[in-house]
């Protein structure tokens, strides 16, 4: 299985409750999949939104499991629509975003470097609400909707004039590249 | 002048730069406008970016997401991979990868065949030099 | 008894070695010896009582050489050079010259011939950092190798007087060094033994120099 991308985000499914007490000698199990950059600040996600959630702080939880969450099916393309609650200067907005890619994880990318391109919000501020698999039916965004078309074609405009790799290139040249791809 | 290539699913492209230069693709999905799904047999399905494509003017037939069997039959019926190595851009690729190839001794070879080449060319034009030349007075 | 030396700062001596050789009065105890200095008679290390250490630790620290525990490994060639390998020699005199590869010595260096017929590289000893291996290899035939040992290669130590005025203008003593009998003959029955497994080819591109020309990316070449 190959997988796409090298992300900064992973995946983990961080699973906690907590600590058993003489009046509950059996507390609620709580699982919850979040994205970060390693499995040390996912168990700090989880508990920053547990105890937001719920009253179980990290002095009086514990961890049962953190895991890391990979792609099924890393080989065939997939709309992911992600649900965003985000802090900006002025408020909190919630929004729905919506990407083409062949894993979460790559979605989830573009999400964060979309919100902080189109709305300079950083990844600390965002909290991603839920994340799914759009089906092509249901897919909103018209950004996402032009792909689906089986017949799709469109010329590649502008070619990029480059060397095989990159020990090839050169800063001065004989002669103009030819950009033009008709 | 309108536009000949296009991006579409089943359009076999070249692999123009970085570890993988020089396989042919085909293009199996187009995931956004920056990047595609390509695959061929005995290689794996994997996102390329359209940067590093370099689209030609074959076109298999084919389903999106086509499975191995599918690509394999299609590609042997179109007959892609003979008819991309018997064009010109084919030829220099391989002419390429051959001159790349050459050893020492080869490349020796053929500074000995030049230069006799040159030497038989030499004197067959110092021959018609002659014959055309103005008499002297 | 020798007068204390007076120290111009810690560990510097107001004199020089010559004062400080007389100050010491060696050169009497060389006289005495007969013009040496007497060698230390090497003392007997007491040997110690089995099972009883010694009540006080030494006062000074007894110098004990260090173990030489190294093994000489002979250098472990590329896996590109094998006897028959055409080589590429990078330095010195024949720089440039293709030459044959045909085994190595004890020492780790590599034995090579031109031949000498071909390119005027006499068999002789190279070290493989200074060689291109190429992908040409020759088929050798059986050599007789068991004449060039490294010692064959060592050179004639020449015994060099010290040359006065006269004897530097006097040109005529000058001697070229000439080459021993043995060692052109031996070159001979070597080139003519390897001669004959050469092809024209291989003839042509051995008695022809490597070189590099505009444009050549050696990095990126295939030997």
């Amino acid at each position: 299985m190959v997988m796409q991308g090298n992300f900064k985000f992973h995946q983990y499914q961080v699973v906690g409750r907590h600590l058993p007490t003489a009046a509950d000698a059996n507390p609620t199990v709580y699982r919850m999949k979040v994205w970060a950059e390693d499995d040390v600040k996912a168990k700090s996600k989880f508990w920053y939104f547990l105890r937001k959630l719920r009253r179980v702080k990290k002095a009086n939880g514990q961890i049962i499991a953190c895991n890391e969450i990979f792609e099924r099916k890393p080989t065939l393309a997939k709309n992911y629509g992600i649900w965003v609650r985000y802090q900006s200067r002025t408020g909190v907005h919630n929004m729905y975003k919506e990407y083409r890619d062949v894993t979460l994880n790559g979605s989830v990318s573009q999400m964060y470097q979309e919100m902080a391109s189109r709305h300079r919000v950083r990844p600390s501020s965002i909290q991603i609400i839920k994340t799914a698999t759009v089906d092509y039916h249901s897919c909103k965004r018209a950004n996402t909707k032009q792909f689906h078309n089986e017949k799709i074609s469109f010329p590649v405009t502008q070619k990029l004039a480059r060397p095989s790799s990159a020990t090839f290139r050169t800063l001065f040249k004989a002669n103009r590249p030819n950009v033009a791809m008709f | 002048m309108p536009f000949k290539r296009y991006v579409e699913i089943g359009r076999v492209a070249l692999i123009n730069y970085g570890p993988e230069f020089g396989k042919l693709v085909v293009i199996t999905d187009v995931i956004d406008q920056n990047r595609a799904l390509v695959d061929f047999p005995e290689q794996e399905r994997r996102v390329v970016n359209f940067k590093r494509l370099a689209i030609t003017d074959f076109k298999v037939d084919i389903k999106r997401h086509a499975v191995k069997k599918d690509l394999k039959k299609a590609l042997a019926d179109a007959d892609v991979v003979a008819k991309f190595a018997a064009s010109s851009w084919g030829q220099k690729l391989a002419k390429q990868a051959a001159k790349a190839a050459t050893t020492d001794f080869d490349r020796y070879k053929a500074t000995v065949a030049k230069a006799k080449k040159a030497r038989a060319v030499r004197k067959v034009l110092n021959g018609l030099k002659k014959t055309a030349a103005p008499k002297k007075k | 008894m020798a007068k204390p030396a007076t120290f111009v700062a810690r560990g510097i001596t107001a004199e020089g070695r010559a004062k400080t050789y007389k100050r010491k009065g060696l050169w009497a105890i060389k006289k005495k010896n007969g013009g040496k200095f007497p060698a230390p008679a090497k003392k007997a290390v007491a040997k110690q009582a089995e099972g009883k250490a010694p009540r006080f630790y030494p006062a000074d620290d007894v110098p004990k050489p260090l173990s030489h525990n190294a093994v000489h490994k002979q250098t472990k060639l590329r896996a590109s050079i094998t006897p028959g390998t055409v080589l590429i020699l990078l330095a010195g005199r024949f720089k440039g010259k293709r030459v044959i590869f045909l085994g190595q010595l004890p020492s780790g260096l590599l034995l090579v011939t031109g031949p000498f017929k071909l390119n005027g590289v006499p068999v002789r000893r190279v070290n493989a950092a200074y060689v291109i291996g190429t992908s040409t290899k020759v088929s050798l035939p059986k050599l007789d190798l068991s004449k060039f040992t490294d010692s064959y290669f060592k050179a004639v130590e020449s015994k060099s007087s010290k040359k006065g005025e006269k004897e530097f203008f006097d040109q005529s003593e000058a001697k070229k060094n000439v080459l021993s009998q043995e060692y052109i003959a031996n070159q001979k029955t070597l080139d003519a033994a390897l001669l004959p497994a050469l092809s024209a080819d291989l003839k042509g591109y051995l008695s022809t120099r490597f070189t590099l020309k505009d444009g050549d990316r050696p990095h990126l070449m295939k030997f």
